[in-house]
């Protein structure tokens, strides 16, 4: 049973304590996430206090931080998860990116026998990897983080992530719908909702869509700059989709970050499609990317439409510790809709 | 009962011995229990591909690499309630030979006990793992147990997997429709194939040309293609080659006629083509679009890894990707060829599983 909701457990292990992180707890967080991750990493960008409040404290489905915070107040592990609210079966459900696992280099003998940073990950297990709190708790984990976590977060595997890559050159078929690109100030509001309801299917496992999402997630991103493209139908939606400059598995290119488009309205997608690659034409790029699952029912048709499917360095994976009516990997490979807009790769 | 809120949960300890019965390798006499334990334990032959006493003869003693078996068999009646076995096979590995081992037959009885809440097979398999695992033995083990064999290893409320298997990949299939067939056709060079007499030591010169393209891929010399798709006691198998005319080959194929992973498909098991010989890569499909035309089929599959250059330029000419729902799992016992780096570079095809 998972424990009471309300006010989790503080743990004491002297000199650390392990609890839920608050949004005062930024300051420390940053200081310490960016001693780790600068270490050996001559790119490192450091991470500021207003990136940090935007990814944890702003997010409009929660914020999922453990720490141990030693007594001198120094921030001595983290364990997260970025939260999403989602739909399973047609019924609310939060799905959780697992992301900035990590120990301060001064602390990383702090505890033995669980170890300070597993201690840290085990009160994130019990407090939030329940079916009705995270349905689902993902990574895409490089090769010893995904050891460490199948011991400790029960990662287990979903699948080799492929992706599908349209060559900036080629033609496509001409659409009758016309994409255009929001600006700035364009209201989004609860047609894309509507629009959300109209792609997802009953089995589906899907992180839910709306205005709040968009405009958290990609207009007030603190650091990357999206472009948001629509197929209007009068005052609905027929599709949406969001673009950005970047590169994925080490590749520069286009990103489809987001794709929300019904899959029976195979011209709003040819539209979206064609708006992407003039977008990825225009920034220099070879091609444009997106990632999908390969279940996903526009996996064939964008092939068809002349996408290319290439494999990726990163692996799916999901935390199952053995929770009751917790779904297998074989479930989430068959009904999960993901995109990289539910992810920080992107 | 359920640990205390942030407390580390274990795997519990699987034994050595398990009471009432003898866990062992393998020996002669025991054949007719083996194959008295496969009906209940994976259900009849019809349904589930299961082991008729055919196919367990060309599995296990007619494989040229001969077999790893261990078994827990029940000391009161002698009946077989766990089995662990795997198909050796040989694997050029960077750049050095080495033996994996196909898990072919891994169960267990429906009567098996769990002493102390651990399986029976667990027992058997960590026997297997003491005398058939590790480098200069079995480096890697592999397969694609059934989803009930696979979590036998997995406790309620206990993270991670007694064993220690980790998925491969999960595998896609590259589709052509019959509907492209003609416009395919249109595109392919045509190249004089052979599909007799069987592969000659041509097959292992082919191999070794290719091998430096892969990290790893098992060894396919005359003996193996002989083993796996000439003497298969289910299939009939062609194999089409593309020689190069001074008694060596160019590319080579082998397939067979299936309803995986679409009804009336021309499967093809087997690709040895190097990336830069395209037009004999090409000259192979096509004779094998003109076998599935002439076979009434009204698709053509290949599993190739994604990284393979044969992965894009069959797209390239039509082919689609789709997921199979086939994961295999893979444990290596040699650091060096861990689990990632043989998801990364080891070349396989549907020929190296027992399909």
């Amino acid at each position: 049973m998972p424990p009471p909701p309300g006010d989790p457990p503080v743990l004491s292990h002297p000199p650390y304590t392990i609890r839920l992180a608050g949004a005062g707890d930024g300051p420390g967080i940053v200081e310490t996430f960016n001693l780790v991750f600068a270490e050996g990493n001559p790119w490192f960008v450091p991470r500021t206090l207003p990136e940090w409040n935007w990814e944890f404290v702003e997010n409009p489905a929660g914020r999922q931080a453990w720490i141990a915070v030693h007594e001198d107040g120094t921030v001595a592990a983290h364990f997260a998860g970025l939260p999403l609210r989602a739909v399973a079966d047609g019924a609310p459900a939060t799905l959780a990116h697992i992301v900035d696992s990590y120990t301060h280099p001064a602390h990383r003998s702090g505890l033995k026998r669980p170890g300070l940073f597993v201690r840290t990950a085990l009160a994130y297990v019990d407090w939030f990897m329940w079916p009705d709190r995270n349905l689902v708790n993902f990574g895409f984990p490089v090769p010893a983080a995904w050891r460490i976590g199948a011991g400790q977060v029960g990662y287990v595997f979903v699948r080799t992530q492929n992706y599908l890559a349209l060559p900036a050159a080629r033609e496509l078929p001409r659409p009758t719908a016309a994409a255009e690109t929001l600006g700035a100030g364009d209201p989004l509001g609860p047609e894309v909702e509507r629009l959300f309801r109209r792609c997802a299917r009953g089995g589906d496992v899907m992180a839910a869509r709306d205005a709040a999402f968009y405009e958290w997630r990609v207009r007030r991103h603190p650091r990357l700059a999206y472009r948001i493209g629509v197929v209007r139908d009068g005052g609905e939606l027929r599709g949406l989709a969001v673009y950005r400059d970047g590169a994925y598995t080490d590749t520069p290119q286009g990103l489809l970050v987001d794709w929300l488009v019904p899959d029976a309205d195979r011209d709003a997608g040819r539209a979206l499609l064609g708006w992407a690659r003039e977008l990825a034409r225009e920034g220099g790029q070879n091609q444009a990317g997106i990632v999908l699952a390969d279940t996903d029912p526009w996996w064939l048709p964008l092939q068809e439409l002349g996408l290319r499917a290439r494999g990726t360095k990163y692996v799916l994976v999901h935390g199952d510790v053995g929770r009751p009516a917790a779904p297998s990997g074989e479930r989430l490979r068959a009904c999960w809709r993901y995109t990289l807009l539910d992810t920080d790769l992107a | 009962m359920s640990p205390a809120f942030g407390e580390p949960r274990r795997l519990p300890a699987i034994p050595d011995a398990v009471p009432g019965y003898e866990i062992r390798p393998a020996a002669p006499g025991d054949e007719a229990a083996l194959l008295a334990f496969h009906e209940p334990t994976f259900g009849a032959p019809a349904s589930t591909g299961s082991r008729p006493a055919v196919r367990w003869h060309w599995q296990y003693r007619g494989h040229p690499e001969g077999q790893a078996m261990t078994l827990a068999r029940r000391l009161s009646d002698g009946a077989v309630h766990a089995l662990v076995a795997a198909t050796p096979h040989r694997v050029w590995v960077e750049g050095e030979e080495a033996r994996f081992g196909l898990f072919t037959d891994c169960g267990q009885h429906p009567d098996a006990p769990a002493p102390g809440g651990v399986p029976l097979f667990l027992a058997a398999a960590a026997a297997f793992a003491r005398d058939h695992a590790g480098r200069g033995k079995l480096a890697v083990l592999h397969g694609r147990p059934s989803p009930a064999v696979r979590d036998l290893g997995r406790f309620p409320e206990v993270p991670g997997h007694a064993l220690d298997w980790e998925a491969l990949r999960s595998a896609s299939v590259l589709v052509l429709e019959g509907r492209r067939f003609a416009r395919t056709l249109d595109a392919l060079p045509p190249l004089a194939v052979v599909t007799e007499p069987s592969p000659g030591p041509e097959a292992a010169a082919l191999f070794d040309r290719l091998k430096p393209e892969f990290g790893a891929a098992t060894v396919r010399d005359e003996a193996w293609f002989r083993w796996r798709y000439e003497t298969h006691p289910l299939h009939r198998h062609v194999l089409p080659r593309v020689r190069d005319g001074n008694g060596g080959l160019r590319a080579l194929a082998a397939a067979r006629t299936s309803d995986w992973p679409l009804p009336r498909t021309l499967l093809v098991l087997d690709w040895l083509c190097p990336a830069g010989d395209p037009e004999a890569g090409l000259g192979l499909l096509r004779r094998l679009v003109e076998t599935a035309e002439a076979r009434s089929c009204t698709s053509i599959a290949v599993c190739l890894p994604e990284w393979t250059g044969w992965f894009e330029r069959f797209q390239d000419i039509g082919f689609t990707v789709r997921p199979t729902g086939l994961c295999p799992v893979v444990r290596s016992f040699h650091r060096p060829w861990s689990e990632d780096f043989l998801r990364r570079r080891w070349y396989t095809t549907l020929g190296d599983l027992d399909l």
